[in-house]
């Protein structure tokens, strides 16, 4: 369903992405493993539209999104829960999802928020709390469950591991594996390799912002560089 | 010193132009020295520190009025100024002496609101900066004793002379270029490209932004003597938007932070207001009568501005310093790699 | 008069001018709340809406509420046209070229205003119903300042619950909060901000309006001052909330009035002095204003 072709990506004078191509398919969930600064955020703000390309061609369905502006790329169904949460710190946790369901008019929101609330209990409980309180797993979930709202075919996460507890990484993996289990489609991006390639199908290995490695998540867990480079060992 | 045929070469046009201009461009010649050390001493504090300054008129008035306080004839002072402080009442200086005490007082006061305005950033700093002149403003037209209020003080001895201003104008793009140049120029210059690097140098950035403030504060002051020596009557109002906005389009023109530039701004934005002026009388076009538009001019200016904002934020010279025909180059004026 | 009387005269003074700095500092708070621009031309918006509503008073015969409502719709219109042609194509450029453009548009303004009304000042005549003096426990006010006071907590109130409720009010408080994580929700931020720039500057609109029929005359400069006191009264309150501009407005408002009131006339003049001087003070003692509600933007 998304085909990324080509990609070159330019913050200021220095590339950031050079000749980056990967696919998604249809409920697939496919990780995007490698150092920091290997270029995998920038990968997810170009497709989310958040940064400009230089060259290179992104399609969803066959439908380009070059030069779309974010917020008609998210009416399309691509949702992105963003690297560090980023959720709306003065708002509630309820204004803060029903904000992810923002370019929805079809009044379901009250079954989206059900079945985020499904997903991440602790959230309905604090649904009145002001989001800037909350902790760093529940602002996690948080970002997720917002980007749910919007009903995506296709979801962005970005490094929903990072900073977090183990426990609370297995908690959210496992609501990945669920959302997966659901029929949407998953980019996972992760420094977290092992646990990326333990829930995807297939993942791509990026280094200097490029993809250097690429086939199902089973071959890359087997393969020695990614052993030796990103599994410890 | 290679800047020596240039001063002489300064020095014989501007001989010439006395000699062959009649008075209205003569005077538009010393609007231009005047617009010079204005614009100069604004890309000093605003080019070398990133400070940008929109209270730079507020110093400009009080130059203005504490010279022309000075050199005022104690007979004209008796007269309209009857209820001036005895002190000042009896003095009566030539114009060096009140522009140097006009342009320290304008240097104090930039000391005085500089400790706390300083340590703002941009917006926040933009809007004290128009705030003190906002407090110079209601000043002059409150503390109508010393200043006559709104009614201004008029029949200021004519005591600016090219010669005097253009000295003035040589000096501040003099001090500008020291200043740059020295140890502690080039600290400002780290100022501002990065203040955390200049901290970690151990140079306090706070110091030197005031220094540059008070610098161009004490020119800014000085050119308000120079102003109303030349034109003779001040008046709250000769120092509020308008001259503020000129002041601002001219470091645009100029491209800003670039001294050069500043220069080039100034010229510019003495001849063509003048020139669009006549617009505003009322002209003919093909046989019809247009009536006078004023605001017209003024008008045109605040529109060419938002238009370069929106194509060149930079500034119409992008900010780089203009450089000198090759065999004048070196140990002429700085030039500044800018971004 | 007691003092007592006195000051609660005092007090509807404050109110009143304090009702107008409120009314004019939610548009400027709530656009730099957004954008991090200080729109200087907003007080000029309020000069325009000021004459408007003079025009349509005389036209109608002396309809009010027709008049404010004509004020603030061509004002709002204006907003959103400064908006689009001067402000967003600068949107990504440094904050000093938007300093300068909304200088700019604001010089713009004057000189328009001055081309089509000259600089001389008009009378304001208000319909004589708004004149009437009442008189309660010996404190003088006329119909006129009742009403600027109620309309301005009627519409501070509404543009409060719009901004906390509505679900167009909470995107603005996204976008303000985080512009490009708001894009990703499938806001369309150009749309909030025209928005910002329509309630702003019919609210400035309404306020031009009652500060000319309070003062009986106005000119093509009546706006910049209070355009920039507003700012002041923003940033004193919390600027980037509602609640803080309108807070911000009101000490303000007390502030300067209580300056005039409590000193001897001839300092009085000083008042504009005064305001900015306490700016200063604010900025430097608590620059995140009186009421923090923080207002940086995450990365």
């Amino acid at each position: 369903m998304l085909s990324v072709e080509g990609l070159d990506v330019f913050y200021g004078g220095v590339q950031a992405l050079r000749g980056v191509s990967l696919s998604v398919g249809a409920g697939e969930l496919v990780a995007v493993i490698g150092a920091n600064g290997a270029g995998k955020t920038t990968l997810l703000r170009a497709i989310s539209g958040v940064v400009q390309l230089r060259r290179g061609r992104i399609e969803l369905d066959g439908r380009s999104l070059r030069g779309l502006a974010p917020h008609q790329i998210t009416r399309l169904g691509v949702a992105h829960a963003p690297e560090g949460r980023q959720i709306f710190p003065r708002l509630t946790v309820l204004d803060n999802l029903r904000l992810g369901a923002y370019a929805r008019g079809d009044g379901q929101v009250r079954e989206d928020l059900d079945r985020v609330f499904s997903y991440f209990p602790v959230l309905a409980a604090r649904r009145r709390q002001v989001a800037g309180t909350l902790s760093g797993g529940e602002q996690q979930m948080l970002a997720i469950g917002r980007a749910l709202m919007s009903r995506p075919r296709l979801l962005l996460l970005d490094e929903p591991s990072l900073g977090l507890a183990p426990l609370l990484v297995r908690t959210i993996f496992t609501v990945i594996e669920r959302i997966r289990a659901d029929g949407r489609a998953i980019l996972l991006v992760e420094q977290n390799a092992r646990m990326a390639l333990s829930i995807a199908d297939r993942a791509y290995v990026m280094e200097t912002g490029r993809v250097v490695l690429t086939g199902s998540a089973a071959e890359l867990a087997a393969s020695p560089e990614v052993k030796v480079a990103y599994l410890g060992g | 010193m290679r800047a020596i045929p240039v001063v002489v070469l300064a020095g014989g046009v501007l001989a010439l132009a006395q000699s062959f201009l009649n008075p209205y461009y003569l005077r538009l010649v010393d609007v231009t020295g005047i617009n010079i050390i204005l614009a100069v001493s604004l890309s000093l504090t605003n080019g070398l520190t990133g400070v940008f300054s929109l209270g730079h008129v507020g110093f400009m008035a009080v130059g203005a009025y504490s010279a022309a306080l000075l050199t005022l004839p104690t007979a004209r002072k008796a007269l309209i100024l009857p209820d001036l402080p005895a002190g000042l009442q009896q003095v009566h200086l030539g114009l060096l002496p009140a522009t140097l005490a006009g342009g320290a007082l304008a240097a104090l006061c930039a000391a005085a609101i500089g400790y706390p305005v300083l340590r703002l950033r941009g917006h926040y700093l933009a809007v004290a900066t128009l705030g003190f002149l906002v407090i110079v403003r209601s000043v002059l037209i409150n503390w109508e004793r010393v200043t006559r209020g709104g009614v201004g003080i008029s029949g200021i001895p004519p005591y600016t002379t090219t010669w005097w201003t253009y000295g003035v104008a040589a000096l501040c793009l003099y001090v500008t270029w020291r200043l740059t140049q020295s140890a502690y120029g080039r600290a400002m210059l780290a100022v501002r490209e990065d203040e955390g690097a200049a901290a970690a140098m151990g140079i306090t950035p706070s110091a030197f932004r005031l220094l540059s403030l008070v610098v161009g504060a004490f020119f800014a002051g000085t050119a308000g003597s120079l102003w109303a020596h030349l034109i003779t009557v001040i008046s709250p109002n000769s120092f509020w938007l308008t001259e503020t906005f000129a002041l601002v389009v001219m470091l645009v023109v100029g491209g800003m932070g670039s001294t050069t530039g500043a220069v080039v701004g100034a010229v510019t934005m003495t001849i063509v207001p003048e020139a669009l002026r006549g617009l505003e009388g009322g002209i003919q076009v093909a046989g019809l009568n247009l009536p006078p538009l004023f605001g017209l001019s003024q008008l045109l200016l605040a529109l060419a501005l938002i238009l370069t904002m929106v194509w060149r934020p930079q500034g119409l010279l992008g900010g780089r310093e203009l450089s000198w025909p090759r065999w004048l180059r070196q140990g002429s004026l700085p030039r500044r790699a800018n971004k | 008069m007691s003092l007592v009387t006195y000051l609660l005269q005092q007090v509807v003074n404050g109110l009143t001018l304090g009702s107008i700095y409120a009314l004019t500092a939610i548009g400027l708070s709530i656009v730099y709340g957004i954008l991090r621009l200080i729109n200087f031309a907003h007080g000029d918006v309020l000069m325009v809406g000021a004459y408007v509503a003079l025009g349509l008073l005389g036209a109608s015969g002396g309809n009010l509420w027709g008049a404010l409502l004509g004020a603030a719709a061509a004002a709002g219109l204006l907003g959103v046209v400064i908006e689009r042609v001067a402000y967003r194509p600068i949107r990504r450029a440094p904050e000093v070229a938007a300093l300068i453009t909304s200088l700019a548009v604001s010089i713009l303004l004057q000189n328009a205003a001055i081309m089509i009304f000259t600089a001389h000042p008009r009378t304001f005549p208000v319909p004589a119903w708004l004149t009437q003096l009442h008189a309660v426990g010996g404190v003088l006010f006329n119909t006129l300042t009742l009403i600027t006071v109620v309309t301005a907590a009627v519409l501070m109130v509404g543009i409060h619950l719009f901004v906390a409720r509505a679900k167009a009010g909470i995107a603005m408080q996204a976008c303000a909060q985080n512009l490009v994580v708001a894009e990703m929700m499938g806001i369309d931020s150009g749309r909030i901000i025209m928005l910002a720039f329509a309630v702003g500057s019919a609210l400035a609109a309404v306020a031009g309006a009652m500060l000319g029929a309070q003062y009986g005359r106005i000119d093509p400069f009546i706006g910049f001052l209070p355009g920039l006191k507003a700012f002041v009264a923003a940033v004193i309150g919390g600027i980037g909330s509602v609640p803080g501009a309108v807070l911000g407005g009101y000490a303000l408002g007390f502030a300067e009035i209580l300056f005039v009131g409590l000193l001897p006339p001839e300092l009085s003049g000083y008042r504009d002095a005064f305001v900015f001087f306490l700016l200063i003070l604010v900025l430097v003692a608590r620059p995140q204003g009186l009421l923090a509600t923080g207002g940086e933007r995450e990365a």
